[in-house]
């Protein structure tokens, strides 16, 4: 049976690294073509600035004035000032970390903006006699990105992989039933299969992301040990979730597909609600009493990634997660699962 | 060597029960064939057998032994319908048999699947249901294991490869090996087994060795001028085991003394009295056909 489950694990990963492919194809296309990134062009971060429709840059360049120096540290740094329209441009080139862009724009009043996205961070705000804009590229990425998006890949492969049990009693039970080795030993090895593939689902995802990083440019990467316990928070929850699955579909012949299909929308809409405060109505407060415990076993509840710090009150910087009270309920969630799982299984009949 | 003993199984559905008392016991290195109508329990007792179902009372046993997950090295098991993953090929399935059992031997199983004209790359999906017999029997007999059970191993396959699975059952027993099977086809089961047991509404009806059953039974046939005729007590006669007409024409299956009761037909009336030895259809048919028409000609003849 854990053979069946190695080879149903091979063809699941051969999908997924199909759509990772794919993925990944679109991403270099996009990064090329629409968003600039890491183009070595000195004005890429001003480029980028125009993406977001304040400045265009052929605007700031139309009659401005160029100054090239080295700074004592190394620093590249381009000075762009259009006196005519009150614009002054620094970029500050770091090489591999990156541009420090700042732009200046005279009598010019525009809301407060904060946009963070992976390496490159987008800031304006109010100064004396106009506004000021700062673009920094290639800043210090943290894997806690990363380790997200492959978790939240590797759930839509657990959910793929979510009912070895049932997959086994539809039609194929008498195949299990007549191998010399204890159904505990052949449901746990099925499950070792899976949770393996989920693994490698992980890795590709984060591997896929990497590539798609280092097409156009170095990353620069940092690791803390924040991002170590994003990666322990989202392989408890995969294993939690994956677990779920198989104790819901255990005792199942046919109707599993039903149950894999409407896991994510179920448990969402759980975490949710009993998350949320759906106010004062009595059918709001039945609803929020309804999921509240429910959610206590689903591991949705305990995945969320907050963010590490904020900047002026703001939502900033890298992921973080609360490791003192998810972490030890998805594991136990995940050994009640796995043992629920196994009992069904054992008392399943040809 | 190895023998299988049942012991008053009972398997129950609620209140249907699906094998009610069934017991038998199976010689080492004997072919065996269990016959009955559909639904007579035949595969519910395999599994009952194998652990694939609980039994609600009743004992297996291997050589003496329960069942236990390690008595399946020693037990090959071809079940009625595939069970072969579609998405799997031919030559996946023989692997997964290697990792599982230690005695398989991929090299028979591949000289096997030849001999049934497979090929190994395809896929399950894309062989014929006789051809996924063909495979799942392939397995088994590559498992060079001392019991085999076969629910049906004949079921979709051609008349040449109905031969040839026949003679590989015929093999293992020259072998010393056990072999249970169950088919329809009461031709194969005379052709393979040295003894049979018929099953009837969850019951054993019949068992012995099916030359024994067949030697010591036979049948008295005659035809009578019309259809309004009387026995004379002749299906009362504790020799007569049953006695079914069929218009004109009366069929009684007789223990000792055939010519006898053979005399005392023509004596009634009826014309064209012969005594017929008994094939396996004929025991079988004797065996599971309902008695009510039996008992109305019994009836008749008593008045």
């Amino acid at each position: 049976m854990a053979y069946v489950e190695w080879l149903r694990v091979g063809r699941c990963l051969k999908c997924t690294a199909w759509v990772l492919g794919v993925l990944l194809l679109l991403t270099v296309v996009a990064e090329y073509t629409f968003l600039n990134v890491g183009s070595k062009s000195a004005l890429s971060g001003i480029e980028l600035h125009t993406s977001s429709g304040d400045v265009d840059a052929r605007e700031i360049l139309s009659g401005a004035t160029t100054t090239y120096s080295t700074l004592p540290d190394g620093t590249k740094r381009t000075t762009l000032v259009n006196s005519a329209k009150g614009i002054r441009v620094t970029i500050d080139d770091h090489g591999y970390f990156g541009k420090h862009v700042e732009i200046f724009e005279r009598s010019v009043k525009r809301s407060e903006k904060l946009i963070g996205f992976g390496p490159v961070s987008f800031q304006r705000v109010a100064v004396p006699g106009g506004s000021m804009v700062t673009i920094d590229t290639n800043k210090p990425e943290n894997f806690a990105y990363y380790a997200a998006i492959a978790t939240f890949l590797a759930l839509i492969v657990a959910t793929v992989l979510g009912a070895p049990f049932a997959r086994q009693n539809d039609g194929h039970l008498e195949i299990a039933l007549t191998n010399p080795a204890p159904r505990t030993t052949l449901g746990l090895g099925a499950m070792v299969a899976d949770v393996t593939g989920i693994a490698v689902a992980w890795l590709m995802t984060v591997t896929a992301l990497f590539i798609a990083h280092v097409v156009e440019y170095a990353p620069n990467y940092t690791y803390s040990s924040r991002d170590t316990e994003v990666i322990v928070l989202g392989f408890a929850g995969l294993l939690a979730w994956y677990a779920m699955l198989c104790a819901a579909t255990a005792s199942m012949r046919r109707a599993y597909g039903v149950v894999l299909g409407i896991s994510w929308p179920v448990a969402s809409l759980v975490a949710v609600l009993a998350r949320v405060n759906l106010g004062d109505a009595p059918m709001a407060q039945l609803v929020h009493w309804l999921a509240t415990p429910l959610s206590w076993i689903d591991p949705f509840n305990y995945l969320h990634f907050g963010p590490a710090f904020t900047v002026d009150g703001r939502a900033a910087g890298s992921l973080a997660v609360s490791l003192q009270s998810e972490l030890p309920a998805l594991l136990i969630l995940s050994l009640v699962y796995v043992a629920l799982a196994i009992v069904q299984w054992r008392r399943v009949e040809a | 060597m190895s023998s299988i003993k049942i012991s008053n199984l009972r398997k129950t559905y609620g209140e249907f029960a699906a094998v009610d008392g069934f017991s038998l016991e199976i010689p080492a290195g004997s072919v065996f064939g269990l016959l009955g109508p559909n639904g007579a329990g035949k595969t519910t007792v395999f599994k009952c057998m194998l652990g694939l179902a609980r039994a609600t009372s009743g004992i297996v046993l291997f050589d003496g032994k329960p069942l236990v997950p390690e008595t399946f090295e020693s037990i090959a098991y071809v079940p009625e319908r595939s069970v072969l993953y579609e998405w799997m090929t031919v030559a996946e399935h023989v692997e997964m048999n290697r990792r599982a059992f230690k005695s398989f031997d991929p090299a028979r199983a591949y000289e096997l699947l030849a001999q049934f004209n497979i090929q190994p790359a395809k896929r399950s999906r894309a062989l014929s249901k006789g051809m996924r017999t063909a495979v799942m029997v392939a397995l088994a007999f590559a498992r060079n294991a001392p019991i085999m059970v076969l629910d049906e191993p004949t079921s979709g396959l051609d008349p040449i490869n109905q031969r040839h699975v026949l003679s590989l059952i015929i093999n293992e027993a020259a072998r010393g090996n056990s072999v249970l099977f169950s088919s329809h086809q009461i031709g194969q089961v005379e052709r393979a087994a040295e003894r049979i047991a018929v099953m009837d509404r969850g019951r054993l009806v019949l068992e012995g060795l099916v030359d024994d059953l067949k030697s010591d039974r036979k049948i008295v046939e005659g035809i009578f001028p019309n259809v309004s005729y009387a026995l004379n007590g002749i299906a009362n006669d504790p020799r007569v085991l049953r006695a079914d007409r069929t218009e004109r024409i009366v069929r009684l299956l007789v223990r000792d003394g055939a010519d006898n009761i053979a005399t005392m037909l023509s004596g009634a009336g009826a014309t064209g009295v012969r005594v017929v030895d008994l094939n396996l259809e004929d025991i079988f048919l004797f065996a599971v056909s309902p008695a009510d028409a039996t008992a109305d000609v019994i009836a008749k003849g008593s008045s």
